[in-house]
């Protein structure tokens, strides 16, 4: 099915994720939509758009998307809110900021990687603004499992091993405490107990920690 | 002609926290410095000497860091060292199960670009869970010799000998981002300084971090590193430590999985197996049993003990009452029933049977068992001892075996043969009729004499307390079971504006307050540092005092025991509350590595004892004579046809009569107190013995002495580690409180007419 689809360029993509932005809140226009795209809308491009049947022009005003420019439009949507999640959440950007950032990411993204990352956040149903994140293949299907993949180290079952993912945190200090120890993005560990602390065991070391740390250390279980 | 002397080297002992840097040490230098099963136990440096051929050596010993980056002050302390002392060789000592973090730090250290060799310590733990690393690899990766040792049992001393001698300039062998790279080699052109290091300094900064890289580097070098670190955050919008501390992390993290391979190991964690709950349940319910046993018994409360041996016991005396031949039946009877009465037993074979089911059924058959299945004796240990469901109970047991040793052993058993036989029958009377009598003979041997008092204090009653303490002590510190307490208390700690980490300097402070206060440094935040003084001030008593305590209260009844214990617990509980309210900061996150379960050895703790006593021997007997000289001297110098000392019992009889209900004579003891808490102790050991004291009143004053003002050493540290006007605050609160608490808890006993006997 992917094959099938044109190869889009980045200019027509950003107008496509305009068009679909818009559609969200307002009526989409020719001229709301030259204020809103991140690209020139030249009518060159608009034009190649339309006899590729991705979008229609009502009443010589309104823009609008045709099924095809439709499913376009929705996987560029979420490659960049999902760049947007990941930029603030694992990065630990401000909500300002994320939104170039994401701008740059959401072309580099291939579909394997994007479902990666969905799956990576826990399959986010909604970007840092707020704004509904279209759902992939791989929410679907992890709605019938219940479990996300990644999740922070309390919620281990005792005994479980997992490999950090991603230490989230704004403090340095902890930060440095942590992969000190061995506890960094990447590094295998096990979960020994919960109770009257936790205690990770990395490498050969056991480490206690309280609640609000481990619930701070983001894993990957297998 | 004069052999030219070649100037000491200096050789710095660097590495993680209880790797044993201590040991190696000791071994190196000859010295003894105090060596523990516990991270943290080196706060201050100690330098010895080596001497290999004609070349010296000074080796200096510093405290355990993770990263040469300082998270805490005393982290701080060895980063100094490094920067300032001009090494020419750094012994990185390391725990061989641990690698990757092992080599964070050797990654770090040959920044610096002086001679160094990695020791690779405890590799007999690392076999023993089929570690194997690639020796050969690790010493070309940063050209460095690698040597393999058990420090504990001198394995690889020689090889570290030779390695010493031959030690070379280290490669760097982490490469750098581009980018990083040039902005790093902008500042440090020449590599003069460890700049990706500094870079990471810079990163991890407050205000703080920025002056102490001044200060290391020099006004010039931080103002380069200073420019190259502002340039990139130009271009990049990163942080060049970040990205330093990046690279450093993955090239470990390959470096890690390429260099250690591990075999499966053989431990099965029992305590965790499913098929194992039974045994689990059975060694809970013994634990609790055995405490209620002891606890009870001490309160004369029923106890499971009581009720069983009384039941068989009353059972088989009516079977043995229909025996026939009454010497039969008096033989039988006390063989089996021993001499039976009010919960005390006398060896006969029916209270051996009723102890045998309470205890070696519940508690000891579910433990061997759990670490038979385990096939690892002490990492199954390390389990029980940190989870709440076994830990607790066994944390109880271990306070009362202590209680039982030291309070009984060390307070009633040695104490009496000491001051009562040795002191009271052969060594003072004979004194006292060969003394001339006037000023002299008084000097020497009488109230407040020398010998009669001070040495009697000093050698008969603290002494054998202290050194009972002082062998459970080091026993406990060197198996590694202290460090668990903190993970049982965490919660408890952060009520009172603390960490479970906190607890570490707690527990040592059982064993001195002024060691501990200066352990206190293994805190992180100000906030928390000065909690733990005021505590440990406060209430938490040491060695000798808890000696004391035990043995007066012992003397009483459990039930005395108690409520001294549960008064100074709620306080302490209480006044860390309050601090935790009304002291401004944070608390650091609690993160804390649990060293593994080992077998102590008797070696070290004998040795360490030893050197514990020598201590208590040359720092508290002096002040011991020190204090018996001001009391002699306040008894002897007359004002106003009273004695000082008169004339300070009647300064103090309002609050000593008034508030505390206590006799005038009890000042003495407080001015004692002053200058030592277990002084204090002490006299009222006596005073309770000589029947001086009603029990009441001995409940009462060891409430107020403990809650006193600690002795004057201490108060020097916490002076030299909070500043003069912390140290006064501090004691400034202390006395007005402990005198408060001490008449109420007077005035509530007094009132509910407590009874103690």
């Amino acid at each position: 099915m992917d094959a099938v689809q044109p190869k889009l360029s980045e200019a027509a993509a950003e107008v496509l994720e305009a068009i679909w932005t818009l559609e969200e809140s307002q009526e989409c226009t020719r001229e709301n939509l030259n204020r809103h795209s991140a690209a020139e809308v030249s009518d060159d491009l608009l034009a190649s758009l339309l006899t590729d049947r991705l979008i229609e022009v009502e009443n010589s005003r309104h823009v609008k998307l045709l099924p095809e420019g439709r499913s376009l439009a929705e996987k560029i949507i979420r490659r960049h809110r999902l760049a947007e999640r990941l930029i603030c959440d694992v990065l630990g950007s401000r909500v300002e900021e994320s939104e170039a950032a994401a701008c740059e990411f959401e072309h580099l993204l291939a579909e394997g990687i994007t479902s990666s990352i969905c799956t990576l956040l826990g399959h986010p149903r909604y970007c840092p603004h707020n704004k509904p994140i279209p759902e992939g293949e791989c929410c679907r299907k992890a709605s019938d499992e219940v479990k996300p993949i990644v999740t922070s180290c309390d919620q281990l079952n005792v005994g479980q091993t997992a490999r950090v993912a991603y230490l989230c945190t704004r403090e340095h200090a902890l930060l440095m405490k942590l992969s000190n120890l061995g506890i960094a993005p990447g590094a295998t560990l096990k979960l020994l107990q919960r109770w009257p602390s936790y205690v990770i065991q990395c490498d050969e070391t056991e480490i206690a920690v309280e609640e609000q740390v481990a619930r701070n250390i983001h894993v990957w279980t297998f | 002609m004069p052999e030219i002397q070649s100037r000491a080297k200096k050789i710095v002992l660097v590495g993680n926290p209880n790797v044993g840097k201590s040991v190696i040490f000791r071994l190196l230098t000859g010295n003894y410095v105090l060596v523990s099963n516990f991270p943290g136990t080196t706060v201050e440096i100690s330098r010895g000497k080596l001497q290999l051929g004609s070349q010296s050596y000074e080796v200096i010993d510093t405290p355990g860091v993770y990263s040469l980056v300082p998270q805490s002050e005393d982290e701080k302390v060895t980063c100094d060292i490094l920067f300032r002392e001009r090494a020419d060789l750094v012994v990185q000592v390391a725990d061989a199960k641990n690698l990757r973090r092992t080599l964070l730090i050797t990654s770090q250290l040959v920044e610096f670009g002086i001679p160094a060799i990695l020791v690779l310590n405890m590799m007999d733990e690392a076999e023993e869970r089929g570690i194997e690393i690639d020796t050969r690899g690790l010493s070309e990766m940063f050209g460095v010799s690698v040597v393999e040792t058990v420090a504990i049992y001198s394995q690889g001393r020689k090889r570290l000998l030779q390695a010493i001698q031959s030690a070379k300039a280290p490669i760097n062998p982490l490469v750098l981002s581009a980018a990083a790279g040039d902005a790093l080699h902008r500042a440090n052109g020449t590599g003069t300084w460890p700049a990706g290091l500094a870079a990471e300094w810079l990163a991890s900064g407050d205000e703080g971090m920025i002056a102490e890289i001044e200060k290391f580097l020099g006004p010039e070098s931080a103002r380069k590193l200073r420019d190259a670190h502002d340039t990139y955050r130009r271009e990049t919008r990163q942080a060049l430590g970040r990205e330093v501390a990046d690279n450093r992390n993955a090239f470990l993290d390959n470096v890690a999985l390429r260099l250690k391979k591990k075999r499966e190991s053989h431990f099965v964690d029992a305590a965790g197996d499913k098929s194992s709950r039974f045994w689990l349940a059975g060694l809970i319910a013994g634990l609790v049993l055995f405490c209620w046993n002891e606890v009870g018994g001490a309160l004369h409360w029923p106890t499971p003990f009581t009720v069983l041996a009384g039941v068989l016991n009353n059972s088989c005396a009516a079977l043995i009452a229909l025996l026939p031949w009454p010497a039969f039946r008096d033989l039988i009877h006390s063989v089996f029933l021993g001499n039976f009465s009010a919960g005390h037993y006398d060896y006969g074979l029916i209270p051996e049977v009723a102890h045998f089911m309470l205890f070696i059924v519940p508690v000891v058959l579910p433990v061997a068992m759990l670490l038979i299945k385990s096939r690892n004796f002490t990492r199954e240990l390390g389990i029980l001892t940190r989870r709440a469901s076994t830990g607790i109970p066994i944390l109880i047991v271990v306070l009362l075996l202590v209680y039982e040793f030291v309070g009984f052993t060390g307070a009633q058993t040695l104490v009496g043969l000491l001051e009562k036989v040795l002191f009271g029958q052969y060594l003072i009377p004979p004194l006292r009729r060969v003394m001339p009598a006037g000023l002299v003979g008084e000097f020497i041997a009488g109230k407040y004499g020398m010998i009669s008092m001070g040495l009697t204090y000093a050698i008969a009653i603290v002494l054998p307390v202290v050194a009972t303490f002082f062998i459970a002590f080091s026993l406990l510190e060197d198996s590694g079971y202290l460090p668990r307490l903190s993970i049982l208390a965490d919660r408890v700690m952060r009520a009172m504006g603390l960490n479970g980490k906190a607890v570490l300097p707690m527990v040592l402070g059982l064993g001195c307050c002024t060691m501990a206060t200066m352990t206190t440094r293994i805190l992180h935040s100000r906030k928390e540092r000065l909690i733990a003084t005021l505590l440990l001030a406060l209430g938490v008593p040491c060695s000798a005092q808890l000696g004391v305590i035990l043995g007066i209260s012992a003397g009483l009844t459990g039930k005395a025991t108690l409520i001294v214990i549960g008064v100074v617990l709620s306080q302490l509980v209480l006044v860390g509350y309050l601090s935790s309210k009304l002291i401004r900061g944070r608390v650091s996150e609690f993160i804390f590595e649990i060293p593994p379960i080992r077998v102590p050895q008797m070696k070290n703790v004998l040795l360490k004892t030893g050197h514990r006593i020598l201590w208590y021997l040359k720092e508290a007997v002096p002040l011991f004579l020190y204090g018996t000289l001001a009391l002699f001297i306040l008894d002897k110098v007359q004002v106003a046809g009273r004695s000082l000392l008169e004339w300070i019992q009647k300064g103090l009889q309002p609050v000593l009569e008034g508030v505390l209900h206590l006799p005038a004579e009890a000042a003495g003891v407080f001015v004692l107190g002053f200058l030592r808490r277990d002084y204090g102790a002490a006299g009222l050991f006596q005073m309770s013995r000589a029947g001086t004291l009603t029990a009441l009143q001995a409940v009462v004053a060891l409430i107020v002495i403990t809650l006193f003002v600690p002795c004057l050493a201490s108060f020097l540290v916490i002076v030299k580690e909070q500043g003069m006007k912390k140290a006064m605050a501090i004691t400034g609160f202390i006395i007005p409180f402990a005198i408060t608490v001490g008449g109420i808890v007077s005035w509530v006993l007094r009132t509910l007419d407590v009874k103690f006997h």
